[in-house]
């Protein structure tokens, strides 16, 4: 199947169209790796951003425990003296910087003292109990889950470290809070690629830093806890999912070291689909131009080619049409400029030929006329000249006997009479030549004819005429003709003529006639059981002026069949015959059928049948 | 009725003369018999011209046997004037002559011939030609008032 016509326009077009292909797939394909490698690149970063904050948040954790443990290890913290601890904790915040808020309690939950000053006497449980109980049942350095500071109104996260007494058991707790909206264990802000939020969450999905709008997130549940589960239980990676904020987003992931502390870094799919869809719009748009440019380049190459072609095609087919004056073109490219050339040659020698031709042809007609005038003079001297004489001989003979027969002898009246006799029989020669002669320029007046009634009718009239014998006229059924009907008849008496001339002189004589069809043929048929004759003269059957048969024994002219064929074979038929002699002849002929000459035939009204 | 009852032969050739008047006489026809031998001498006839001067015009002939091939003046060119004049219009013509071209046939006609007639070869035949046409043209047919 083809999409395009197979023209010039066609193949030029598919050309240019199987070059821009590969073309736009190559740059196609340029431009997806190209996205493929900054999706890659913006993974490795998202990557790279969540380690390094999960770094930061692992470091200060472990600040922190140094300091705590430092802070637990003071002999004035393990005293776990209420007196004196308050000015000492002051000092040591102090000492470590890190230490924002700090606070020792006893193993009650009860405050001993406080970098802040706190009404001292009050029992207040600033570290949640669970926490407590926890750190009673396995004293060690913890992280307590993110809650809403009872004093400060802020979400904090305590860091709670024990306190040794002298027997080695836990006497107490420093815990030290850390503001999560101050906590950032975030590389700096002008470190961070546009579009980048970094969020660490719990376990549970809560956020407890967030690099952008802290104030809105820190505390908040910003995942579905299972989600957070599924995807964090690989530790470490990278992610593509819908974020708190519903921006599709690339995340890395990493867990804080040995904390159920997971931070996410995350940038936005636009920050990488954006420019790569910029770029295929420019690119695109380029290379449509470039497409669109060789298609209208190579159209046009086409076009250049095709339009004088078109133009040579029209003038041959105005010259086939029969425009003489008509000339090809000469234009557009040497090749086709050249064949313009060689065709307007070639228009010219046949134009020449032609004229040479139609020249010699109107010579030859003006000859033919010509000679078909001499002919058409002779016949008419013929016909007039020559009867005259012959009417003279034969009167003046009759005249001779009329008028001096009793003085003339048997032998001189009978001299007389072949004088007679033969002047009358050229008269015949004469007669029938010209029929002949005329059978060959009369135009054909083609109908439908009834062949069995004409036949009959025909027979009837040459039986009236020569009514000897008693012959049998086995007539059959005739297939209808077409042709002249007057011509037609002089067949039909020709043939039946003959017929009964040479029609055997014995005891039942007999002459059939039959008819049948052949193909796009009527074949007619006439047979007499006479004396026949010898096919070896068959050559000369149809002949002028040839006869089989002595003129004693039968009458005639010999052009009776002469003019049968002449009439059959101008109507498009054939004839021919087979004899033996003394076993009768068969004479056959044949028409073309009427729809052989385009014409149908009219089905023979009832009373043309007589 | 002042009518000469003449029967005008136009024929060039003497032995058809001959043959013809020799018909007419088995034919027992007595009528006069003009013979004249081309186409000029039978409109000098016709209409009284030169050796014909003064003749009667009154005595038309009762029908004039035409041959077409003529010396001079042919046969058809004598009709056509024939049927041009007033005074010849109406005289009946045979046509007789050897040939039976359709084309002859036809002019004739065109002409305003009144009969056409081949001559037959064999000279029974003519002879029962020219009893018929005398018979027909000189007994039973009417012709026009003159």
């Amino acid at each position: 199947m083809r999409l395009l016509p197979k023209t010039i326009r066609g193949e030029f077009g598919l050309f240019a169209v199987s070059l821009a292909l590969p073309l736009v797939g190559l740059i196609g394909y340029g431009l997806y790796d190209r996205a493929r490698d900054e999706f890659a690149a913006t993974e490795t970063r998202t990557r790279r951003l969540a380690e390094s904050s999960a770094d930061r948040a692992a470091q200060y954790v472990a600040d922190l425990r140094n300091t705590l443990e430092a802070i637990a290890r003071r002999p004035l913290v393990r005293a776990m003296d209420r007196a004196r601890c308050d000015p000492s904790l002051a000092d040591l915040v102090d000492l470590y910087p890190r230490a924002g808020s700090l606070i020792v309690v006893d193993n009650e939950g009860m405050i001993l003292c406080s970098s802040r000053p706190l009404p001292r006497d009050r029992v207040l449980r600033i570290v949640d109990e669970d926490l407590l109980r926890e750190m009673l049942a396995d004293p060690r350095f913890r992280i307590s889950k993110p809650v809403l500071g009872r004093v400060s109104g802020r979400w904090v996260v305590s860091a709670v470290q024990p306190v040794f007494g002298e027997g080695g058991a836990a006497v107490g707790t420093v815990a030290m809070a850390t503001d999560l909206l101050q906590w950032r264990p975030f590389p700096t802000s002008d470190g961070l690629p546009e579009g980048a939020v970094i969020t660490v969450v719990t376990a549970d999905g809560t956020v407890i830093a967030r690099s952008a709008e802290a104030e809105k997130w820190v505390g908040r549940k910003a995942w579905d806890e299972r989600i957070v589960q599924q995807v964090l239980g690989l530790k470490e990676g990278v992610v593509r999912a819908q974020g708190p904020n519903g921006v599709d987003r690339i995340f890395g992931f990493k867990q804080v070291a040995e904390l159920p502390w997971f931070v996410l870094a995350g940038l936005p799919e636009e920050s990488v689909f954006a420019p790569a869809r910029e770029r295929l719009a420019q690119t695109g748009t380029l290379l449509a131009l470039v497409v669109g440019l060789v298609l209208a380049l190579s159209w046009g190459l086409a076009a250049r080619i095709s339009k004088p072609i078109r133009a040579i095609a029209e003038a041959l087919r105005a010259r086939a049409e029969g425009n003489e004056d008509v000339k090809v073109p000469v234009a557009g490219p040497v090749e086709v400029a050249g064949v313009a050339r060689e065709l307007n040659r070639l228009i010219e020698a046949s134009a020449r030929a032609e004229r040479e031709l139609e020249g010699r042809v109107r010579e030859r007609t003006a000859q033919l006329e010509a000679a078909n005038q001499e002919l058409e003079g002779f016949s008419y001297s013929v016909s007039h000249d020559l009867r005259s004489p012959l009417r003279a001989i034969d009167g003046f003979s009759r005249m001779l006997t009329e008028d001096y027969g009793a003085r003339l002898d048997d032998e001189g009246r009978r001299r007389l009479a072949v004088i007679r006799e033969n002047s009358r029989r050229m008269g015949r020669l004469i007669d029938d030549l010209l029929d002949f002669a005329r059978l060959g320029k009369k135009p054909l007046a083609r109908s439908a004819i009834d062949m069995s009634s004409l036949a009959g009718e025909v027979y009837r009239e040459l039986r009236a005429a020569n009514p000897e014998g008693a012959p049998v006229f086995d007539l059959g059924p005739l297939p209808a003709g077409w042709g002249d009907p007057a011509m037609l008849r002089q067949v039909l008496a020709n043939l039946l003529s003959n017929a009964l001339k040479y029609v055997s002189k014995g005891r039942a004589p007999r002459i059939e006639m039959k008819g049948w069809a052949d193909g796009d043929h009527n074949v007619y048929c006439v047979k007499d059981d006479g004396v026949g004759f010898d096919m070896a003269y068959y050559d000369k059957l149809f002949g002028v002026f040839q006869r089989l048969h002595s003129e004693e024994e039968f009458p005639g002219t010999g052009v009776g069949l002469a003019i049968v064929q002449r009439v059959v074979t101008r109507h498009g038929g054939r004839v021919w015959a087979e004899s033996k002699p003394d076993e009768g002849s068969s004479f056959y002929f044949s028409l073309p059928k009427a729809a052989m000459n385009g014409f149908a035939v009219p089905p023979a009204a009832p009373g043309d049948r007589k | 009725m002042n009518r000469s009852r003449t029967i005008l032969l136009v024929e060039d050739n003497p032995n058809d003369v001959e043959l013809t008047l020799r018909a007419f006489e088995q034919s027992k026809i007595k009528n006069e018999i003009v013979v004249v031998r081309d186409g000029k001498e039978a409109l000098d006839f016709l209409f009284g011209t030169a050796a014909h001067a003064g003749r009667d015009l009154r005595n038309a002939p009762e029908v004039i046997l035409l041959d077409l091939k003529l010396p001079k003046v042919d046969g058809l060119e004598v009709l056509r004037r024939m049927r041009a004049d007033e005074r010849t219009r109406r005289l009946p013509v045979v046509v007789m002559t050897s040939s039976n071209e359709e084309q002859d046939i036809i002019s004739s006609y065109d002409l305003g011939a009144n009969s056409f007639m081949r001559k037959p070869v064999d000279f029974s035949q003519f002879i029962e030609a020219v009893h018929q046409l005398g018979l027909y043209w000189l007994v039973l047919n009417e012709p026009p008032p003159g």
